[in-house]
């Protein structure tokens, strides 16, 4: 008989042993120690909402920790027993009649054991409940009651960390607790996090920081908010430093180098910047292979210092060479990522060959050969790395030819592939086998999209094409094979959205082309669709297989398990101090979010992004109450910061251009440079709702500005009204004939009809003064224009706004209709009406790539009543970056005939043509440069009637005798032409502009000491394009 | 035993008047719930089938077996839904019929009848208890047997180093290698998947998020034979 050495064979499975050995004993080893249970921290079981800490309340649950009591009864010994009833009972939850169809253990039938634990595990897989008690009790028929006694689980309404206010700021070390708004709280989890942010308090030097975690409890919507108060205590100082491994460096220079300092304080960013440091000082020794760590860091709490131990292992010295071609040190150091990675090895060595390569490629040598060599000389410490480089003859690409290609048209094809013929700034075309390679694998992806699964692409290079040395032939010959189509779609276990409301947002139904990509898509869709319909856990298989005797036809299955709809219970909103609650009920009620709904993902993303828009929160945090649960009713939670309601913003700004009014008699103005500072304060979230009263002051050479405004969206509680009202002080001197100074107040109403069209209706009375000193016209003219007028004008506004970006548009228009009246009936002291129309549209060509934008304006003012003149500053004025570029800044239109200064007037006409290049391939301007020309037409007249027949001039009318001596007339109506090209560079806030404007017929106009033309060259430098 | 198997009889028998706790929450295995009832039924047919009599049961094996239970349920969560390794009803009473057959007096179903319930139990909670094995079993074959090689290096230093010595410390014949190479091969495959197993369970422990909720004590009260 064999005996062999006692062996535990899965020693888990002792039952099962016995069949075979039934003395052998089981023994499971206990694993790590299992958590605290969670309740043991202070969750009270009233229903009143208490704020606690975790030392200041005892455990008070009679379900929770050690105080829970031994069953006096066996679950075992009611097996089969009658039952009565069965409820549900749990302190917080007042209506748990919705918990009752999830028990399996059902009333009148007898009690299955079974039955009870699957109905213990069905309540608590909703994960309301931490913990679940079973009771029983005996009526005089002997029938039982059982009672499943539940525990609220609490989650997590809020995190929020105070007491640090910069780095690590609250923010950072609430993130770095790995605390997750709506989970489960426990206080394992607790502890974890504030583990976590003690290690981030400790990497920012803040070594005796202590954290102090108070709750507030609420147990009807079964949350905790969370607050952990950080004291950070004082910075710990950098101690000793020392070294270890091969620095070559004293520990003065040591020190020197790292920019390290015994005494300052610890910081992350402050020893990351130091191994930077040393890293960069052996990277220009010469050693690329140098290994800086820090291996020891030791904290001493009675001088709250902390020493740092460096390891340096420095390596050998190693230069890298280039033979054969010259290449810019910086670009070899671009190309090889020996420097980047602190490395040398054969991986990276190769990838430096293959991007220098690329680069000589790029460059016209599609022929370039790269290798590299090693040599290494132990003794002393030195490595060699050089690259050899074959450049072979540049070449040029001639021509592009895509052939084969039916479903697709060249076009379509042509965008996809980087390969570039020369032409233009592209001396070379743009070359290399990598890039062939990637435009082959462009166009097979685009056809195995669109369902050609057998496609293939061959790619033909054809040198010295047409006996031309170095010439250039790329040829992509396609062969598409069958398109396979989509001949059957079944769709399979949906049962709460039908087939149809499916297939609406399915793209792979019959006829339509088959591929991966269709089907991923559909995935998405419908994915999506059932999240957004309160099914989270809604799960897609797709499947399938060519159909029996059609194989281009596929037949396509989508099966879809629904999983358990979830519907909205409460939105729980945390975090609101100074904001009312309606604001943000208001909203909720805007996204239809509503108890007992479908829990719809994308309505609360809308919600979420529309308290954002509200403008008055820094931060909205929302998250599922209980995501782990298979609860069907859930609460959402919003943990909302607010943002500061003060703010302050302070700047220093200049204008470049010419035509500027200040500093000069001149009438033309000079070219140059106006300052101008800025200091606003901006009030938030004004009386708890998202108003904003704001004030702005602007000082400089051509404004001096105080405004205050009151801003009101949802006027009226409609979401498509805002009202606005501004006071103002205003000191201007942009137009150099004179200086307004206005006082004026407005109140505007803004209705939104639809996403493009919005209506303005707007009161202004204001009060414009001309200092007499300012005034740069005819003293004949006073007090005609220079004396104070009052103006009270009711005006509408019709915008119709179709733009793509209204910073930089590609296309749509823009159509703005602005008209108002000035009468006595309004307080004015000035009667006239005004019209002013601008339209514009924006044409995208040629691949889309450039834009032919057109733009006019035209106005009309005309006085009425007992009022003879128009106030000047209510004159039209033009010329300059937004209007007429054959023009300085407002210097268009007819003039003072003594002194020469623009008068403005009381009708305007501008027409601009625009065309717009795609981004200019030049070095080191990315995509971020394009170019524009330029055709400004146009002029300011005196008269409205004066524009029909200066519509077809082109010359400045009696011009000779408007420059005779002593002249009294003078005529301004035609129309002045400029053409011109400018460079926009695209930055975040729109594009930075650079105009050049050369005016082909600029006016002459008399002066005190002659006459004068207008300067023909005029430049402008502005943000945004001109229209 | 029999005086308390009668006191137990008598409390089962007096009704409950008010309510009382008859199971409660024990551990939580990631989402999975063990009860006290659960527990003590796999304490009753262990005791059972190791013919133990139930008032040996000591705390410590009670918290032993909880934490078999929490393995058991940790290796359960990672068959997952499969149905593979599910045992078919035949499979079941085959199961049934060789524990029996490996308890004395229990061939016959009276005295059979009479230890289940002098254990507390019924034979739907021990059928319960061979289905759970079985699955796991298979599905620790599954998942391990694959991956275990046994070479025949390994058989021979097992069989010059352990077999050998411990024959001969016994006084018993040496059987050459090829007569009991497939014995050892044998062992050393379950001593490998023994292995496997314990690093595999150390690592599921270690991920997983187990929650005991109080310490376990004795059986309830009327549950002692």
């Amino acid at each position: 008989m064999l005996r062999f050495q006692p062996v535990s064979l899965v020693i888990l499975l002792a039952g099962v042993c016995v069949f075979s050995a039934r003395a052998q004993q089981a023994s499971v080893s206990s694993g790590q120690a299992a958590p605290a249970h969670p309740q043991t921290a202070t969750p009270p079981t009233s229903a009143t909402p208490t704020s606690s800490t975790p030392e200041s309340q005892p455990v008070s649950s009679p379900l929770s920790g050690t105080e829970r009591p031994q069953p006096s009864g066996d679950l075992n010994h009611l097996q089969g027993a009658p039952v009565a009833s069965v409820q549900v009972r749990c302190e917080s939850i007042e209506h748990p009649d919705w918990l009752e169809p999830l028990l399996a253990q059902k009333p009148g039938a007898p009690l299955d054991k079974y039955k009870v634990r699957q109905s213990v595990q069905a309540l608590y897989n909703t994960g309301r409940f931490a913990d679940i008690e079973v009771e029983a009790e005996r009526n005089a028929r002997g029938e039982v009651a059982l009672v499943f006694r539940a525990l609220q689980s609490y989650f997590l309404g809020s995190i929020r960390v105070e007491g640090s206010a910069d780095q690590p700021t609250g923010a950072q070390l609430a993130n770095a607790s790995k605390l997750v708004l709506g989970e489960q709280f426990t206080e394992a989890r607790i502890n974890t996090g504030t583990a976590s942010m003690q290690h981030i308090l400790r990497q920012n030097g803040y070594y005796a920081a202590q954290i102090q975690t108070s709750y507030e409890w609420d147990p009807p919507d079964q949350q905790v908010r969370v607050l952990f108060t950080v004291a950070r205590g004082p910075r710990a100082k950098v101690g000793v430093v020392n070294l270890t491994g091969t620095p070559g460096l004293e520990i003065r220079q040591f020190l020197n180098a790292s920019g390290l300092e015994p005494g300052g304080p610890v910081s992350t960013a402050q020893i990351t910047r130091a191994l930077k440091r040393l890293r960069k000082k052996y990277q220009k020794d010469g050693r690329l292979q140098a290994q800086v760590t820090v291996t020891r860091q030791d904290y001493h709490p009675e001088n709250n210092t902390l020493d740092y131990t460096f390891e340096i292992v420095r390596g050998p010295r190693v230069d890298v060479r280039v033979e054969g071609a010259k290449l810019r040190s910086s670009l070899v150091k671009k190309f090889v990522p020996i420097y980047e990675e602190n490395a040398l090895d054969d991986d990276l060595l190769n990838e430096g060959s293959r991007k220098i390569r690329d680069y000589f490629q790029t460059k016209g040598y599609f022929d370039a050969k790269v290798s590299f060599t090693e040599q290494q000389t132990p003794a002393e410490e030195q490595r060699a790395v050089v690259f050899n480089i074959d450049k072979g003859d540049r070449h040029k690409v001639l021509d592009i030819d895509i052939t084969g290609n039916k479903y697709f048209p060249r076009e379509t094809i042509r965008e996809r592939i980087e390969v570039q013929p020369a032409g233009g700034l592209l001396l070379h075309g743009v070359f290399s086998q990598s890039m062939v390679a990637r435009d082959v694998q462009a166009v097979v992806d685009l056809y195995h999209d669109n369902g050609f699964l057998q496609v293939k692409v061959l790619p033909k290079v054809m040198d010295d094409y047409q006996g031309v040395t170095g010439r250039l032939k790329v040829v992509l010959t396609i062969e598409e094979g069958p398109q396979t189509l989509v001949g059957k779609l079944i769709i399979d276990g949906n049962s709460a959205v039908s087939r149809e409301a499916l297939r609406e947002i399915i793209v792979a139904t019959e006829g339509q082309p088959y591929s991966d990509a269709n089907v991923a898509n559909d995935q998405t869709e419908v994915t999506n669709y059932y999240f957004n319909h309160g099914f989270p856990e809604v799960k897609f298989e797709a499947a399938a297989h060519p159909l029996k005797d059609t194989p281009e036809r596929m037949e396509v299955t989508y099966k879809i398990t629904e999983g358990q709809p979830v519907s909205l219970d409460r939105i729980l909103v945390s975090g609101l101090h100074y904001t009312k609650p309606f604001i943000v009920e208001r909203e909720e009620d805007e996204v239809a979010a509503k108890q007992g709904e479908a829990l719809s993902q994308e309505k609360m993303l809308d919600l979420q992004r529309r308290l954002y828009d509200l403008g008055i929160f820094n931060s909205v945090d929302m998250a599922v109450q209980n995501p782990e649960g298979d609860a069907t009713r859930k609460n959402v939670n919003f943990q909302i910061e607010e943002a500061r309601r003060y703010t302050f913003n302070y700047g220093i700004g200049f204008e470049v251009q010419t035509g500027q009014p200040t500093g000069s008699a001149s009438p033309q103005g000079n070219t140059g440079a106006s300052a101008r500072v800025s200091f606003d304060v901006t009030r938030l979230n004004f009386r708890g709702r998202d108003h904003t009263i704001t004030l702005q002051t602007r000082y400089g050479n051509l404004q001096k500005r105080a405004l205050i405004s009151y801003g009101a969206p949802r006027w009226w509680d409609s979401p498509n009204l805002s009202l606005s009202v501004t006071a103002f002080y205003d000191d201007t001197f942009n137009v150099r004939t004179f200086e307004a100074r206005r006082l004026e107040g407005s109140g505007e109403i803004k209705q939104t009809l639809n996403k493009a069209t919005t209506l303005l209706y707007r009161f202004t009375y204001r009060e414009v003064s001309i200092p007499s000193k300012s005034l740069m016209i005819d003293p004949n003219l006073i007090p005609l224009f220079s004396q104070q007028v009052r103006v009270g004008i009711p005006a509408f506004t019709y915008i119709r706004d179709t733009r793509d970006d209204p910073t930089d548009s590609h296309k749509g228009a823009f159509l703005t209709l602005d008209a108002g009246v000035a009468s006595g009936i309004f307080g004015s002291q000035a009667s006239f009406s005004r019209l002013l129309t601008q339209n514009s549209t924006y044409y995208r060509f040629h691949k889309k790539r450039w834009v032919f934008a057109r733009s006019t304006r035209i106005g009309f003012e005309r006085p009425f009543s007992s009022t003879d003149f128009i106030p000047l500053p209510e004159r039209f004025f033009a010329g300059g970056s937004n209007s007429h570029r054959g023009f300085g800044v407002n210097q268009a239109g007819p003039r003072d005939l003594k002194t020469g200064f623009p008068l403005g007037g009381e009708a305007i006409l501008v027409n601009n043509l625009e065309l717009r290049t795609p981004p200019l391939p030049l070095p080191l301007a990315g995509n971020d440069l394009s170019a524009v020309v330029f055709h400004d037409m146009g002029n300011v007249f005196a008269k409205a009637g004066d524009v029909p027949g200066s519509f077809f001039r082109y010359s400045q009318p009696h011009r000779s005798s408007c420059l005779a001596p002593g002249t009294q007339t003078c005529s301004f109506n035609y129309l002045v032409h400029a053409v011109g090209a400018g460079a926009r560079y695209r930055t975040p806030i729109g594009p930075l502009s650079l105009d050049v404007g050369y005016s082909l017929n600029p006016p002459a106009f008399p002066v005190s000491t002659g006459f004068q033309n207008l300067r023909r060259f005029n430049f402008s430098f502005s943000i945004g394009q001109t229209f | 035993m029999n005086s308390r198997f009668t006191v137990a009889m008598l409390l089962l028998a007096l009704p409950l008047c008010s309510g009382q706790v008859v199971d409660r929450m024990v551990a939580v295995v990631n989402k999975h719930v063990v009860l006290q009832s659960e527990l003590e039924q796999e304490v009753r047919v262990d005791f059972m089938l190791r013919g133990l009599p139930l008032a040996q049961a000591t705390t410590t094996e009670i918290e032993a077996m909880l934490e078999r239970l929490i393995d058991q349920s940790l290796l359960q969560q990672q068959i997952l839904a499969t149905t593979i390794v599910d045992p078919s009803a035949e499979e079941l009473a085959e199961g049934l019929r060789k524990l029996r057959a490996g308890i004395p007096g229990a061939q016959d179903d009276a005295p059979w009848q009479t230890m289940l319930a002098a254990y507390g139990i019924d034979e739907r909670d021990v059928e319960a208890h061979i289905a759970a094995q079985l699955r796991l079993l298979r599905f620790i074959d599954l998942r391990f047997r694959a991956l275990t090689r046994v070479d025949r290096v390994a058989v021979t230093a097992y069989y010059q180093q352990e077999f050998l010595p411990e024959r001969r410390k016994q006084g018993l014949p040496e059987p050459a290698l090829a007569d009991v190479f497939r014995q050892i091969e044998a062992l050393l495959v379950d001593q490998r998947i023994n292995s496997l197993l314990n690093d595999w369970l150390a690592t599921l422990r270690s991920q997983a998020d187990v929650r005991k909720l109080a310490q376990v004590s004795g059986l309830s009260s009327g549950a002692t034979p």
